[in-house]
C-alpha cells in the first residue's frame, strides 16, 4: 500500500515535470524564432515580454516589461516575427504600455502591397480590423496583402499588417472599406520586439 | 485593518482584470470585477468607505486605460452614491435585487463608457458596440456572487 502511494506520488511529480518541460519547450522555439528574426533583421531591435493586457474590453492594450530605463519611448513602433504589432503609447522605468493595431483609437496609413492603393487602418477591438477611406475604383480583393506605407511618419515603411478577407461599401455610400484579419494572434502574443529609431 | 484588507483585494482584483486569461473570456469580453466590488462595497460597508474605496477602484482601472481623463473614477463614484441612494429605497436584502443592480450599473457604466469612446471620434462597429455593452454587463453579473460573498467576509 505504502509503496503504491509512492509510486501514485512519484507519477504525479513526473507528470508536474513533463508539463514544465513542454511549457519551457514551447517558450524555446517561440524564443528561438524571435533571436532568429532580430539576427537578420536590419533594425535595432529589443526584445519585451507581455506581462498584461487591457483592464476591459473597450480597448486593447498590453504591458510591456521594458521600459525608459531600456530606451523606450512613446511613439516607437512594435512588433513580432508574424508582423506589426502596435505602437508604445507611455512608457515608465521598467514598464511600457502598447496600443495594440485592434484599439480603435489606432490609425495605420496603409497600402495594398499588389495594387498600391492607399487607405486607413483602423481597429474595431474585435479580431478584425478595418481599412477605410477607399475609392470606389480601389483595386483590392480578398486574400490581398496589406503593409504600412511610407506616408505613415509613425511606421517604417512595408510592415505586413494582414490580409483582406472582406470588401464592403460605406453606409455613406461614398467609400468603400475592406475587412483586414491581422497576422498576428493579438490575443495572445506573448514576446514581442520594439523598433528603435 | 479591514480598510487595508480591501485595498488589498482592489490591487488583487485589478492584477487579476490586467492578467485575465483569454481562454477565460467571452466573444473577448471580460468581467469588470472593479466595478463589482464598488457596488458590493455600497451594501456591505458605511457610504463614506464605499464612496471613497469606489473612487480607487475607478483612479486604479484609469491608470491601465489608455484615455486620459479619469472617468472611470467618476463613474465609479456616481454608481456608488445612485446604488446608496436606490439601497434606501428598496429592500436590497434579496440576492436577486443585486445582481439586477449590478446589471443596471454595469450596463450604464458601459454606455457611459461606450458613448465616450464614440464622442472621442472613435469609429466602432455598431454589433461591437452591442457586444461590449450587454455580454461584458451579463458576464459581470456573472461573477458578482463570488465578489459579494469575498467582500461581505471582509466586512463582518
Amino acid at each position: 500500500m505504502l509503496k503504491a502511494e509512492r509510486l501514485q506520488g512519484e507519477v504525479d511529480l513526473l507528470r508536474w515535470r513533463l508539463f514544465d518541460t513542454r511549457e519551457i519547450f514551447q517558450e524555446n522555439t517561440r524564443l528561438k524564432n524571435l533571436l532568429n528574426f532580430k539576427q537578420k533583421s536590419s533594425r535595432r531591435l529589443i526584445a519585451a515580454r507581455v506581462i498584461a493586457r487591457s483592464v476591459d474590453s473597450w480597448s486593447s492594450i498590453a504591458i510591456i516589461n521594458k521600459g525608459r530605463y531600456n530606451g523606450i519611448k512613446p511613439g516607437m513602433v512594435v512588433i513580432n516575427p508574424q508582423g506589426l504589432v502596435g505602437t508604445i503609447m507611455e512608457s515608465s522605468d521598467d514598464t511600457s504600455k502598447v496600443l495594440l493595431i485592434n484599439d480603435p483609437n489606432q490609425g495605420i496609413s496603409s497600402i495594398v502591397q499588389s495594387s498600391r492603393q492607399e487607405g486607413l487602418v483602423n481597429g474595431t477591438l474585435g479580431t478584425h480590423l478595418i481599412m477605410r477611406y477607399l475609392p470606389d475604383e480601389a483595386q483590392i480583393a480578398v486574400g490581398d496583402v496589406i503593409v504600412t506605407s511610407e506616408l505613415s511618419q509613425l511606421y517604417p515603411k512595408g510592415l505586413l499588417i494582414g490580409r483582406v478577407v472582406n470588401v464592403g461599401r460605406d453606409f455613406s455610400r461614398l467609400n468603400r472599406y475592406a475587412m483586414i484579419k491581422p497576422v498576428v494572434d493579438l490575443a495572445n502574443i506573448e514576446e514581442v520586439l520594439v523598433i528603435l529609431p | 485593518m479591514k480598510k487595508l484588507l480591501f485595498l488589498l483585494v482592489i490591487v488583487v482584483l485589478a492584477t487579476l482584470e490586467l492578467v485575465w486569461p483569454s481562454f477565460l473570456n467571452f466573444f473577448s469580453c471580460k468581467p469588470d470585477l472593479l466595478l463589482v466590488f464598488t457596488v458590493a462595497l455600497v451594501f456591505y460597508t458605511d457610504f463614506r468607505t464605499a464612496l471613497l474605496l469606489g473612487a480607487l477602484c475607478g483612479l486604479t482601472k484609469d491608470a491601465f486605460l489608455p484615455w486620459g481623463p479619469a472617468i472611470n473614477a467618476l463613474c465609479f463614484s456616481l454608481w456608488s452614491y445612485a446604488v446608496h441612494r436606490i439601497s434606501r429605497q428598496i429592500s436590497t436584502e434579496e440576492n436577486y435585487v443585486r445582481l439586477g443592480i449590478v446589471l443596471v450599473v454595469s450596463l450604464f457604466n458601459n454606455l457611459v463608457i461606450g458613448l465616450y469612446s464614440l464622442t472621442s471620434g472613435i469609429m466602432l462597429p455598431a454589433g461591437i458596440f452591442l457586444r461590449n455593452l450587454i455580454l461584458i454587463s451579463i458576464y459581470t453579473v456573472i461573477i458578482s456572487p463570488l465578489i459579494f460573498k469575498l467582500t461581505k467576509k471582509i466586512a463582518a
